[in-house]
């Protein structure tokens, strides 16, 4: 490679045009490259870019492209075909585009200013560095508004995407093969003056997997970024950083303590400051454990890498492995290490405790696995208040290993519920613990949602009404994302005393629902800011023609409440108005009862009055039946009605003396009649002889 | 507790062809090869002895073993009123297996786990060798009354479900134990669990759990956890007893 090849880029800045034939990456195709840019470049060139280009006229930019936010220069627009944006930081925006002329892709940076200090001088020596580690800067310029670099594209994503992809513990082969690309990359950069300051697997990216080919990216213009440099909790940049960062000293070894951390996190799966879950830890702890304690090296099992991470994490800058070490490493020699490693003073003599199965000497760990697991958790703190073995065991492993304020958390509440005991010995094994309980995240965010959820659904409300008895939010108070959590617990179990007293005061039954409902609805209000949500249902619910009938509810609905138990007097107008409309339809029908019944006794009356006439009736009827003929017809059977009615009094002989004259009379005037019938041919008088004589 | 309801039952499970377990209720014994529930209500006039022995396998003669353990252990119930006096009978099921294993060479190293629960005057004694587990459901949260004398494994990795560390017998040469004792007070109400490892080594405790608090009656819950543990594939054999403290009214009326 000669400097001829390198030195064109540097012209472009001045005169574009010329630049295309340069196109650096030329050189860099002959080698590792083609393989790579042939194979996926031409199906992704294939399709977008041709209708971008049937579209808008060449050589311009287009402003008006939806999916674009960025302009990019004129200067560029003339020789590049925008593909996408890769994304955009406070600073700078990034893009993919395609070089018109050779049709490799290239990333463009586009930084949003002008007076970033460009150090001609340095970016030049980038520009003409050994591709071989690093990724190319193929040029840099400024102009329009934008200071811009260009940059070769790594298609295979970076380092942080493939342990994505394959998580968990690499083999030694493997990240060996890792480290036969970065140590050399970090000793190249090294011996052109340049720390890198950021190496972590996101900037570690891939230029071919087979065979592994890694680059050092963000080696350019993203240095004198002060933005970038950052320490901040999305970019992970701490858990990277050596300790001597904390002071903002710039050693030359920071880039080799990167390069351990990255080596244990292959080896281990686990990045050194990361929980067992996956999660983080704080920026704060970081640094805290940065400057007490060496990085924990029991999870490398192989003593020659054990070795390597040992003088790579090395904590005295001067003292640290470097370039040499790490060769001689590397050909099977052994480096001294500076420092002895110490094992850990909290773990002399701790021993294993055993949950769930899995043995754990660490109470971080241990704080993930009770999170992880939490009802073994729970069957663990029950065995509290009984002494059970499992239980001992556990507090003795808290004694020996010195967790104080666990031993304290869990002799502090025997006869409590066990998950509040278990919640405050996660929170004392881990302070830095994210506010998990039975599974369910509560930090202010999840634990809105979950409120809200359980409004629309009775099945998440008996994991809140837990939350509430057991004070579960004071414990969380000050966990990640849950601050203000013991005044919003304490607005909670006010609001909830103040709608269960106006209930006590009206001597109101609440059924169990409607109280686990109310609870939750207190909750959602309980949040900053949140009091009146209810107020227009409340409103709603006061206006409630059958509830308004009720006196009491007029009463309940016309309080003016104070701005602390506004939202209880919501809850309890909308917890008592169905009751108390269920109240008014109750009266309703009961006083629809009252009147049949009243209708039915009248009736009744009636009836008992003429039952009780009726006795002198039947005999008086059944009397003239018998004795005069010619009423018979009319008399007996009225004889006969009144004697049945004479029956449900206590007269029954009398019923039965109408009753019976009654029939006699009928059948007197029957015979009377049959006989007339058959004696008028042949003499009348014999057959009347009483009637007509 | 004037009373103790008790539902037992042992089973080869699926895939061994005789059963080694050995439970044993108030004096019933019972080793069948495929049991089914069977109740019993038993006066605690005098200590109620409830006892599940598992004979190892991969030893001979682990049935002979976990019977003859549970014997001995049945015989001395009547004096079973302290946690001493439990643990010498267990010292003394373990001289036992010793001293019948010395008759026959080729019953060398045969073995068993024990684990025994006395309820005597509101109280609960548990004694156990080997992995063989008492659990106490209180409420709604099953709490684990043994200690497993199970290796425990390294931090980071899980333990090995069939490693013990001590047994009845199990030796070549007369070797004594030292049981696990633990006693409480019993409650109205309380649920007591004793299963040998053919249960807890296929149903996670949640299961179990869920099943003893779910399962009101008796006899259901018991046929309800042999069934999961059949459908599970049942690799060992399995024995459970489950024995309740009944909520008596009668007794709450003494009291007051």
């Amino acid at each position: 490679m000669t400097d001829e090849g390198y030195d064109a880029p540097r012209t472009v800045l001045d005169a574009p045009s010329t630049g295309r034939h340069a196109a650096p990456g030329t050189t860099r195709d002959g080698a590792p490259g083609t393989t790579r840019d042939r194979a996926p470049g031409t199906t992704r060139d294939g399709a977008p870019a041709t209708t971008y280009d049937a579209r808008v006229p060449r050589g311009r930019v287009a402003p008006d492209r939806p999916y674009l936010r960025v302009n990019i220069p004129p200067a560029l627009a003339e020789r590049f075909d925008v593909d996408r944006e890769l994304g955009s930081g406070g600073e700078a925006d990034v893009l993919l585009v395609t070089d018109r002329l050779s049709r490799e892709q290239r990333v463009v940076r586009l930084y949003r200013r002008q007076d970033i200090p460009l150090e001609t001088e340095k970016l030049d020596r980038l520009c003409r560095a050994d591709r071989k580690h690093l990724v190319g800067l193929l040029e840099y310029g400024k102009g329009e508004g934008y200071i811009w670099e260009i940059l070769e594209y790594a298609a295979e994503g970076s380092l942080e995407e493939l342990t994505k992809r394959r998580p968990g513990a690499w083999s030694p082969d493997q990240v060996l093969q890792v480290f036969d690309q970065l140590a050399p990359a970090i000793a190249y950069a090294n011996s052109l003056g340049m720390v890198h300051r950021d190496i972590k697997p996101g900037n570690i990216l891939i230029r071919s997997l087979q065979p592994l080919d890694l680059v050092l990216a963000d080696f350019g213009l993203t240095k004198f970024l002060a933005a970038t440099r950052h320490m901040g909790t999305t970019s992970r940049t701490s858990a990277y950083a050596p300790p001597e960062a904390i002071s903002g000293q710039a050693s030359r070894s920071w880039d080799w303590w990167s390069l351990g951390i990255v080596m244990v996190e292959m080896l281990t799966g686990l990045n050194p400051f990361q929980r067992p879950d996956g999660t983080w830890q704080t920026d704060a702890m970081i640094l805290s454990e940065l400057t007490t304690h060496d990085i924990d090296l029991a999870g490398v099992a192989d003593a020659r890498w054990q070795l390597l991470c040992r003088g790579l994490l090395t904590r005295a800058p001067e003292q640290r492995w470097g370039a040499e070490q790490t060769e001689m490493w590397r050909r099977g020699e052994t480096p001294e290490v500076a420092e002895p490693a110490r094992p850990k003073a909290r773990k002399a003599g701790g021993g294993t405790y055993v949950f769930g199965g899995t043995g754990y000497d660490e109470p971080i760990a241990l704080a993930a696995a009770l999170r992880a697991n939490w009802d073994e958790g729970r069957r663990l703190m029950a065995g509290r208040n009984v002494s059970a073995p499992p239980y001992l065991a556990f507090r003795d492993w808290l004694v020996r290993n010195e967790q104080t304020e666990a031993v304290r958390a869990l002799d502090g509440g025997v006869s409590e519920r066990p998950e509040r005991g278990l919640m405050q010995v996660i929170l004392a094994l881990d302070p830095d613990s994210p506010p998990v309980f039975a599974g369910q995240r509560l930090d202010a965010e999840h634990l809105h949602a979950l409120s809200r959820e359980a409004m629309m659904n009775p099945q998440g409300r008996g994991l809140l009404e837990l939350v509430f008895a057991e004070g579960i939010l004071t414990i969380c108070d000050g966990m990640p994302g849950c601050d203000g959590y013991a005044l919003l617990d304490d607005r909670w179990h006010r609001s909830v005393e103040a709608a269960r007293l106006r209930f006590g005061q009206r001597r109101l039954q609440v059924s169990p629902a409607d109280l686990q409902a109310m609870l939750v609805q207190l909750l959602v209000t309980a949040f900053e800011g949140q009091q009146g949500t209810f107020a227009e249902a409340a409103y709603k619910a006061s206006q409630d023609e059958m509830a308004r009938r009720q006196q009491w509810f007029r009463d309940l609905a016309g309080e003016r409440a104070e701005p602390a138990t506004e939202a209880a007097q919501h809850a309890v107008i909308i917890i008592s108005a169905p009751i108390a409309a269920r109240q008014t339809s109750d009266q309703i029908a009961e006083a629809d009862r009252q009147r049949i019944a009243h209708e039915q006794r009248l009736r009744f009356e009636s009836r008992a009055r003429i039952d009780r006439i009726s006795p002198p009736i039947a005999v008086l009827c059944g009397v003239l039946a018998v004795c005069i003929w010619y009423v018979a017809p009319v008399a007996g059977p009225a004889a006969v009605y009144f004697g049945v009615r004479a029956r449900r009094t206590s007269h029954r002989a009398a019923s039965t003396w109408g009753i019976a004259l009654g029939g006699i009379g009928v059948i007197l005037f029957a015979v009377m009649v049959v006989a007339g019938l058959a004696a008028g041919p042949a003499g009348t008088g014999v057959v009347t002889p009483t009637t007509t004589p | 507790m004037n009373r103790v309801d008790i539902v037992a039952v042992t089973h080869r499970g699926r895939e061994r062809e005789r059963n080694e377990d050995t439970v044993a209720v108030a004096g019933f014994q019972s080793g069948a090869l495929e049991g089914q529930p069977v109740g019993f209500s038993v006066a605690a006039v005098r200590p109620v002895t409830l006892l599940v022995a598992d004979g190892l396998g991969g030893h001979p003669e682990g049935g002979r073993a976990s019977r003859l353990a549970a014997a001995v252990v049945a015989d001395a119930a009547a004096s079973l009123h302290t946690p001493d006096a439990v643990v010498s009978t267990v010292a003394a099921a373990n001289d036992a297996i010793y001293r019948e294993m010395a008759h026959v060479p080729g019953w060398s190293r045969m073995g068993a786990t024990i684990v025994v629960l006395v309820l005597t005057q509101g109280r609960a004694i548990c004694v156990n060798v080997g992995d063989s587990r008492c659990f106490l459901l209180r409420g709604t949260d099953l709490v684990q009354l043994t200690r497993d004398d199970s290796p425990a494994p390294p931090a980071g990795a899980t333990a090995v479900a069939t490693v013990v560390t001590q047994t009845l017998g199990g030796r070549p040469a007369r070797t004594a134990v030292e049981p696990h004792v633990y006693r409480t007070a019993v409650e109205p109400g309380d649920r007591f669990l004793l299963c040998s490892d053919g249960l807890t080594d296929e149903l996670d405790p949640g299961r179990i759990e869920k099943e003893l608090v779910e399962t009101a009656d008796q006899r259901a819950a018991v046929e309800g956890l042999l069934r999961a543990v059949l459908d599970a594939g049942a690799r060992d054999n399995i024995s459970i007893v489950v024995a309740d403290i009944p909520r008596s009214t009668a007794q709450e009326g003494t009291q007051q």
